[in-house]
């Protein structure tokens, strides 16, 4: 006979919890805070049975058992969660008989209804019509509205209707029980002749005489779970001697039935691993639970204590500026533009220990003291210095209108960073109440990325020499740092910042955002805005040893991470190995012995690690692949506020892996990973787009860090080919390692990675911006784990050939990455004197000698080129210069520059020019050695350059 | 396409009676039936006449008959949509325990609206004619907006039924949301008055756009751009797809939340 209906392993799961009572608000509140649960449990739980033509099944347990849901899986009204099932024919399903009718129809109506719900055609209701509504015996009740019939009544309709049919599988679920005696016995005569014809039936029913005497097979549930299936008899009398208290048959060796396989074992096992998490969790509750809990306590204080401080200084009118000055040391404040209008300083009050030259607009501290002015409450404020490297042209927007200022030719603007104040006391403290949030929100970010990690590493064992490993690497990135930043290059310090570093100017750009205002956006330059908050928030832990300490805590996250990377591809050895030679790319990757842009290789390490779990997730179950594209959005959010050009390329790697997962069918839920990258990325760029929309800073904030570093990128591909080596040959690498990390043949790994090597000496020679290849950085432990891989090695002379070819990747990667390396080994040798101590004080002498040349009078018509004017400032240096052009560096500039340049020369009656080092265009070289003439020029033994002071020709 | 042929062909007599309970259900039990469909929209036609006429009607032509386009259009797709969003949970009693498809419940559904908007139809036509209008062969071309409208509240109401199985507050959001887009659907107004911007912000509120198209040809006799044409078939298929595609990917889990 054939085989009618089968059902193979089927498990349902099912959902409960008061999910389907809470609105939405309830939901969206619930979602935000973790809190939405559904309880879910299987309510049938591996069931087989299979039932051939004519069979009529009977199914049989307590309440709850999953009889109907078993049935409606079956109708089709389910869907099995594992396993399936398979009906030829069609199915005319009865669950629950007396539900389903309208009580406002008539009966007639309502036997049409039923029979079209049954897949019944028109023709064959209207043929059947009377015989249905005789064997109901409804006849005299028919164009009654059906609510008044009985029960009773109800499910004599709905039998007659379903049981007058001839479906291949007729489903009954407590039918035969309803109804007087007579009835019944009607019924399951015709019942008898249903099956008769051949229709395969299943029967739900709590009376076991109705099994024993229609069904020849029978089912037998208990929650959820198959106790038994076969022949009617043998388990009807089990059933009854279960239904009298005996223990439900729970070993196999007690219960052999045919057709029946019980599953015990494998809920022992699923109960076990439960057990074992439960008491890991506990264990991790235990230990790393206390440093969490001390940690956030720690945190908490610190936040709490800023936030007071915050908020403190943002009472009152009183708005601190620029930088700290000693006594005696003079500053030009020219004064303010407020709400578009000009104040003079003199008309503005001053607080503060100052001592105020108006005819020279001259503000000198008595003592050490930060400048303070009382400005009044205005919608926007513009404070002007001369200081800074802030040339070219600015746009500001007063009120709604925009003006252009063109530093090289308004004569009442003078340049320097300009700082755009907050629009009043009220918003500067909403300001600030912002700035705060999203300092509690990064930090909560963190605990909760710290939690979720923290789980999963619980599924690796870590052994005692890895824990005392992974904690070791704390002060070995310290010690690694401190090394870094004292021998090649100078930490963040006024040296550094003379030299234009780029970690010392932002640790002074931090500063000034610290003191509640931020400055004109044109000198985020290609940075983003993150960076300054980091170094902010780095100067309000500790002016000393804050940026520093964030800086340790990245690297060392960075190390925890890509050991976890070797650590899961390999054992312990490897893992020290691959957080080891990540430690060695960070050597020669970091720029000037600290993180600027690199901030975001920490989340890049986590990035990676995510995806090798997700990996291997697809094999042993693990992994939450929507928090992974979070931290994915995460990270490229990141990485566009520090900058756009390595966001770019994180994008393309991101990409890369998703259409690879896409295209192998590896990647479920691939919407909501969508949704969780965007939540990811918006959770970190929306308070800045937030923050700088409530200064009004919208325009520079995009300028800053989208518009600007898109033009810049721009313009070094114009003037340069090498850059289009750059892009070129460093996507070729990303694209490489992501194939080489998703191989699965060790031949074909070992092959890219061949290839992959070649590419990283090729950018390693690229002599701008090694930061572009920090998105490598979490392929060198992948790298390495896997070349290192046991399996992958079988002979002995091929192992050596790969371990001493991952060795001199790896040398290759420290000695060429890098600007300090390689400059460090061309000239000054490894730990270098590139920078002497003195080289200050030198440039400080000269500068003062030529200052000293030039009479008071025209030191309004002194102008610097190719200087910087922020270095005078933090040198200490009166500021004699009305403006500072910098962009001849590396003759670099612009065909656009170039000739504003000169046309500025041409158009301005500069009578002093104050010139470092070469003039490289030769444009303006040709302009100066014709108008003008050398004074005197000093020669800088430090920064191996000269200091030219040029007058113009008199005639 | 076959198969849903089929499905539909199979289902065609449970669709039906679906229908006939539904409109049977909805009139049978009220005193003026049917006749009730027709006078509801036109009570609110004759109050709104009489409010706004004075205050806004003497800038605007045949006011009674831009008025009643409005009114026409978006009772039908209010009617439509809010019988549509409980069309599902209405039937859990009937999907729960019958393998079914589960939009028979919101099409027969509104079936019933769409007839009651076909009598609103014909008593709006007969008010055109009162007011002196002659109509013209482009009156064929109402056909178009209509499908599109039909199409457009069938989309709406798989979204809504959809939302409200999961969430049941959805029905008081939603009457919200259909009291502001009946302002926004300048039904009473004329929006020559805001500036061009603000003119082509209407065009996002596709209810305004099957008003528009029938104002153009009933009132001002011209056929509308292709754009326009192409704008309100979208507007019908975005929200049908987006309903269809709700449908098919919860299909098993609307069960869940009876």
């Amino acid at each position: 006979m054939a085989t009618v209906l089968k059902a193979e392993d089927v498990s349902i799961r099912y959902i409960t919890g008061d999910f389907k009572d809470i609105g939405i608000k309830e939901y969206v509140t619930r979602r935000l805070t973790g809190n939405y649960h559904v309880k879910e449990f299987m309510a049938v739980d591996g069931v087989s049975f299979t039932l051939e033509e004519g069979d009529m099944l009977g199914i049989i347990g307590a309440n709850g058992a999953g009889k109907s849901t078993l049935l409606k899986a079956v109708a089709g009204i389910m869907e099995p969660t594992r396993g399936k099932i398979i009906a030829n024919g069609e199915v005319a399903a009865l669950l629950e008989l007396g539900s389903g009718f309208d009580g406002d129809l008539t009966v007639r109506e309502n036997a049409y209804l039923r029979g079209a719900m049954l897949g019944y055609t028109k023709e064959f209701m209207d043929d059947t019509y009377d015989q249905i509504i005789d064997f109901a015996e409804l006849r005299e009740f028919e164009d009654r509205p059906f609510k008044q019939l009985s029960s009773g009544m109800k499910s004599r309709l709905a039998f007659s209707i379903a049981s007058l049919v001839k479906p291949d599988i007729l489903i009954l679920d407590e039918v035969l029980s309803v109804g007087d005696g007579a009835f019944q016995e009607k019924s399951a005569s015709k019942m008898r002749e249903i099956i008769s014809q051949g229709a395969t039936t299943i029967l739900v029913s709590h009376s076991l005489e109705q099994i024993r005497s229609l069904c020849n097979k029978v089912l037998w549930l208990d929650h959820g779970k198959q106790v038994a299936f076969g022949d009617t008899k043998e388990i009807c009398d089990q059933y009854e001697r279960f239904l009298q208290g005996e223990a439900l048959p729970k070993e196999e060796e007690e219960y052999t039935i045919k057709n029946a396989p019980m599953q015990p074992r494998r809920h022992a096992i699923v109960d076990e691993t439960k057990n074992a998490m439960s008491y890991q969790i506990k264990r991790y509750l235990m230990g790393i639970g206390i440093l969490t809990y001390v940690a956030l306590m720690c945190l908490s204080a610190i936040v709490a204590c800023m936030s007071m401080r915050i908020l403190s200084s943002a009472v009152g009118d009183t708005v601190g500026i620029v930088a700290e000055l000693e006594a005696g040391k003079e500053v030009i404040f020219r004064g303010a533009i407020i709400d578009g209008d000009w104040y003079n300083p003199d008309t503005l009050y001053q607080s503060g220990d100052w001592e105020k030259d108006v005819t020279r607009h001259v503000l000198k501290a008595r003592s050490d003291d930060l400048l303070q002015l009382h400005i009044p409450t205005a919608k926007q404020a513009y404070l002007v210095f001369n200081v800074g490297p802030n040339q070219g042209k600015a746009e500001v927007t007063v009120g709604n209108e925009s003006v252009v200022w063109d530093f090289y030719q308004e004569a009442d603007v003078e340049t320097g960073i300009s700082f755009l104040l907050p629009q009043s006391d009220a918003q500067l403290i909403m300001v600030k109440v912002i700035s705060f949030i999203v300092g509690i929100l990064v930090f909560v970010l963190l605990i909760y990325a710290a939690v979720v990690f923290q789980k999963r590493t619980n599924r690796i064992n870590w052994k005692l020499v890895e824990k005392v490993y992974l904690v070791a690497l704390l002060p070995v990135s310290f010690l690694f740092l401190l090394f870094l930043s004292l021998s090649s290059t100078p930490r963040i310090s006024e040296e550094a910042c003379f030299w234009g570093y780029d970690a010392a100017i932002f640790n002074f750009i931090g500063k000034a955002w610290g003191s509640g205002i931020t400055p004109y956006l044109g000198t985020f330059e290609n940075k983003g805005p993150l960076i300054f908050w980091i170094y902010m928030m780095g100067d309000k832990i500790s002016p000393q040893w804050g940026v520093f300490a964030i800086q340790v805590f990245a690297l060392y996250i960075s190390l925890v991470f890509s050991y976890k990377i070797g650590r899961i591809l390999t054992d312990v050895p490897k893992g020290i190995l691959a957080s080891l030679a990540t430690l060695a790319f960070f050597a020669g990757v970091m720029d000037e012995g600290a993180l600027t842009e690199d901030f975001n290789v920490p989340l890049l390490m986590i990035s990676a690690y995510l995806i090798i779990r997700y990996l291997q997730g697809v094999k042993d179950k693990v992994g939450h692949p929507y928090k992974m594209a979070f931290v994915h959005g995460l990270t490229i959010g990141v990485s566009l506020l520090l900058r756009i050009t390595n966001c770019i390329a994180l994008c393309g790697f991101l990409a890369c892996i998703g259409a690879y997962l896409l295209i192998k069918k590896k990647y479920r839920n691939f919407w909501r990973n969508i949704g969780a990258g965007i939540a990811g990325f918006c959770v970190i760029v929306l308070p800045f787009v937030v923050f700088f929309a409530a200064k009004g800073a919208l325009y520079d904030f995009a300028y800053g860090t989208i518009l600007f570093n898109l033009d810049y990128a721009g313009e070094a591909v114009s003037h340069s080919l090498d850059e289009w080596k750059t892009i070129f040959t460093y996507l070729i690498p990303v694209l490489l390692c992501i194939f080489l990390a998703l191989e699965q043949n060790p031949l074909t790994r070992n092959t890219i990675l061949m290839g992959a090597a070649p590419s990283i000496i090729m950018m390693a020679r690229s002599y701008l911006y090694p930061h572009y290849y920090i998105v490598l950085l979490p392929f060198v432990p992948i790298g390495v784990g896997w070349l290192l891989q046991k399996q992958d090695i079988k002979l002995g002379e091929s192992n050596r050939y790969t371990i001493s070819y991952a060795a001199a990747v790896t040398i290759v990667c420290i000695v060429l990455f890098g600007r300090c390396g390689r400059t460090a080994i061309a000239k000054y040798g490894w730990i270098n004197s590139l920078h002497t101590s003195n080289a200050p004080s030198q440039y400080a002498e000269a500068i003062k000698a030529q200052s000293d040349l030039i009479p008071i009078s025209d030191r309004d018509r002194v102008v610097g080129y190719n200087v910087r004017a922020d270095w005078y400032l933090i040198s200490k240096i009166y500021p004699c210069f009305r403006h500072g052009i910098d962009h001849d560096y590396r003759n670099s500039i612009s065909e656009k520059v170039r000739v504003e340049t000169v046309d500025f020369f041409e158009s301005l009656t500069a009578e002093w020019i104050v010139v470092q080092g070469n003039i490289e265009a030769p444009e303006v070289s040709k302009v100066i050695s014709e108008a003008y003439h050398s004074v005197d020029s000093k020669y800088i033994q430090a920064g191996d350059y000269q200091i030219t002071l040029y007058k113009k020709n008199d005639n | 396409m076959l198969s849903i042929v089929q499905k539909l062909k199979k289902n065609q007599f449970l669709f039906q009676q679906l229908v006939h309970r539904d409109f049977t259900k909805k009139y049978k039990r009220t005193v003026l039936g049917i006749a009730w469909s027709v006078l509801s929209p036109l009570l609110s036609l004759f109050v709104m006449n009489l409010v706004f006429s004075t205050l806004l009607g003497s800038e605007i032509e045949h006011y009674t008959i831009y008025l009643f386009s409005g009114q026409l259009i978006f009772s039908f797709f209010s009617d439509s949509t809010n019988q549509g969003m409980t069309s599902l949970l209405n039937n859990a009693e009937i999907f729960t325990k019958v393998n079914v498809p589960k939009y028979m419940f919101l099409f027969s559904q509104n079936v019933s609206s769409l007839i009651n908007f076909g009598i609103t139809l014909l008593v709006y036509f007969v008010f055109v004619l009162a007011d002196g209008i002659v109509p013209t062969w482009k009156f064929l071309l109402l056909i178009y907006p209509v499908v599109c409208l039909v199409v457009f509240n069938l989309g709406m109401g798989l979204i809504l039924s959809a939302l409200y199985m999961f969430f049941r507050d959805i029905q008081y959001l939603y009457s919200i949301f259909t009291l502001l887009l009946m302002y926004m659907s300048a039904i009473f107004y004329s929006i020559e008055a805001f500036p061009q911007i603000g003119q082509n912000l209407f065009l996002l509120n596709p209810v305004y756009v099957y008003i528009r198209y029938f104002r153009k040809i009933v009132i001002d006799n011209t056929i509308p751009t292709v754009q326009f044409h192409l704008v309100a078939i979208g507007y019908a298929l975005i929200a049908f797809g987006i309903g269809a595609w709700i449908y098919k990917k919860k299909n098993h889990s609307f069960l869940y939340y009876v």
